[in-house]
């Protein structure tokens, strides 16, 4: 059975798209056949992540209005078998996405035999950041240690246990936190929120720490998702992220900030 | 908030305002189908105590008849207009009796389940109980003079009080922020509630995690509910109207494990201690 996970977070800017690129990467890289969809009607910013912005044709809005046909506006990853990428429309207006029709994309994927279905939500939660969460069996809530994403962290979990799908048919929508922009020397400085301070807070269990990372960026310009670079802290961050999410126990690292020997700290200062 | 449309602004309309309330409502709880013993004796009952019939808004609760269609409601209401109280509303009923609310265009009010006493700790055990407690003045109108009330005390009706008495709701999840969750009983949260969240109850409030946000118990008016929580971190506390900000929560027993009650005077935090 397909597993619908919504990527959200109610402040924009957060990680989302990141974190959307990079967990689908590594499930798909596991052996489970992957679906990606980008719901930020307008922007378009995953295939840009994802390097395929070149190869769209067909978007998720003419799947939903019967102008194309799923076959035909879904992305077959270059790197990895088993994933796929649904791109969001550049034009549309955002209230293309009705429920109804979200509902029978969903349904078509997962007959397809999609293993997993990632949302990338656009931020706030207005009628976009709605329809991605609506039909979602688990919810990665992707916040900064910061007082504000924190908050809308809050309300966005709030909003998912009680106007979701599930949360309508009273069932529970299981929940996982995903601090990304980590930075261990500022949070020592106390000019960040601790992951435990952002913990307690939200009282949501922790898939995983991402730490701030030039790698990211540079990723994300070269158009490969961070997960496949093996030699940077945020590309293995979210690889134990994704052995989390698929029930394995992985210590979290990169939480406290390097010490840097004196020497180091001299060589660096004359670099 | 979703799904508004992108046009108009519909969430900050300039001509009118949109606020959730809690008023004052009193009960007729009608038991018998024999409409016109209930009109002997509510007739009896303005004569005793005038004032408190003054366009009293009064909701109809007909689950102690045990014939399920058996009273004309239309007949009950105009009989109500007579004397002066003002029908609008019908708590749970039959369908039969819905039926007819809605034709006089009344209100439907969900009914309550269950009044479980054990709920309220405060409260006076059923015995013991006075008519005050059970502020339910029109029951007694229409038990005739078997709990004759002095006309002193009808004619300062209490807020209705009977729902303070539901049975408890239980929160197991954390209450986000956005949220409101109000409950007419006590309200007991296992987990926090959070900043920007808020809680509303006519009895006690009890949260068993971090209060960041809004508590106000008794919002029907009952001064000696509580509030309590595992870590006083609260934006607002409130008992019966008497409220503190955190400016003034701040500089008590912040993040201890406290108890907020009203004195008589002013609310008092005092912190949980280990007996
Ligand atoms: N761990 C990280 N380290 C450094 N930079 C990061 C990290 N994660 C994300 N970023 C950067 O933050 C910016 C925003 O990231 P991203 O687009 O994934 O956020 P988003 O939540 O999808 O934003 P939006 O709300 O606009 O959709 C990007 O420039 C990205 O490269
Ligand atoms: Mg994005």
């Amino acid at each position: 059975m397909a597993k619908i996970i919504v990527m959200t977070s109610g402040k924009g800017g957060v990680g989302k798209t990141t974190s959307s690129a990079a967990i689908s990467s590594g499930l798909a890289m596991r052996g489970h056949k992957t679906v990606v969809i980008d719901f930020d009607i307008g922007l378009r910013n995953l295939d840009l992540v994802m390097n395929c912005e070149r190869r769209v044709v067909y978007d998720f809005v003419n799947v939903i209005n019967g102008e194309a046909t799923l076959k035909q506006a879904l992305i077959k990853d270059k790197r990895i078998e088993n994933l796929f990428i649904l791109p969001a429309s550049q034009t549309r207006d955002k209230d293309a996405l009705k429920k109804e029709g979200v509902e029978k994309v969903l349904d078509e994927l997962a007959a397809e035999g999609f293993e997993y279905i990632i949302c990338d939500s656009p931020a706030g939660i207005e009628h976009g950041a709605y329809m991605a969460l609506y039909f979602a069996d688990e919810a990665i809530v992707v916040a900064n240690p910061e007082v504000s994403s924190v908050r809308d962290s809050d309300r966005i979990l709030g909003i998912l246990q009680s106007k979701s799908r599930k949360a309508e048919k009273g069932e529970h929508v299981e929940e996982h936190l995903l601090l990304t922009r980590y930075n261990p020397e500022r949070v020592e400085k106390g000019e960040m929120l601790a992951v435990e301070d952002v913990q307690e807070i939200l009282a949501t269990k922790l898939l995983g720490v991402i730490p701030e990372c030039e790698s990211v960026l540079k990723a994300s310009n070269q158009g490969v998702p961070v997960i496949h670079d093996k030699s940077s802290k945020a590309g293995l961050a979210y690889d134990d992220a994704v052995a989390r999410l698929l029930g394995e126990e992985k210590e979290h690292r990169f939480l406290t900030a390097e010490h840097k020997g004196l020497f180091q700290r001299l060589f660096r200062r004359s670099a | 908030m979703l799904d508004t449309e992108p046009s108009i602004d519909i969430s900050r309309p300039q001509s009118f305002q949109i606020k959730g309330a809690l008023l004052p409502l009193t009960l007729l709880e009608i038991k018998t189908s024999q409409l016109e013993l209930v009109k002997r004796e509510l007739t009896k009952k303005v004569e005793v105590a005038p004032s408190f019939f003054d366009n009293t808004p009064v909701v109809f609760v007909l689950d102690g008849i045990q014939d399920s269609a058996a009273l004309d409601l239309m007949d009950l209401c105009d009989f109500c207009k007579s004397i002066n109280l003002n029908p609008v509303g019908l708590r749970g009923g039959t369908d039969y009796y819905q039926a007819q609310a809605r034709q006089a265009k009344m209100a439907l009010f969900p009914s309550v389940k269950s009044r479980t006493r054990a709920s309220r700790p405060d409260a006076a055990p059923p015995d013991t109980q006075t008519t005050n407690i059970d502020g339910d003045i029109v029951n007694n109108a229409s038990e005739g003079s078997k709990k004759p009330l002095e006309p002193t005390e009808v004619s300062e009706p209490q807020p209705e009080q009977a729902s303070s008495r539901d049975k408890p709701l239980i929160i197991d999840a954390p209450v986000r922020s956005g949220q409101q969750i109000f409950h007419a009983g006590d309200l007991i949260v296992m987990s926090s509630v959070s900043h920007g969240a808020e809680l509303l109850s006519t009895g006690n409030i009890h949260v068993y995690g971090a209060l960041r946000g809004r508590a106000l118990a008794g919002v029907e008016g009952d001064e000696s509910t509580r509030v309590f929580c595992g870590s006083q971190e609260a934006e607002l506390v409130s008992v019966a109207g008497h409220y503190m900000v955190d400016e003034q929560l701040k500089k008590s027993f912040w993040k201890t494990a406290s108890q907020i009650f009203y004195d008589g005077k002013e609310l008092q935090i005092r912190q949980l201690s280990n007996f």
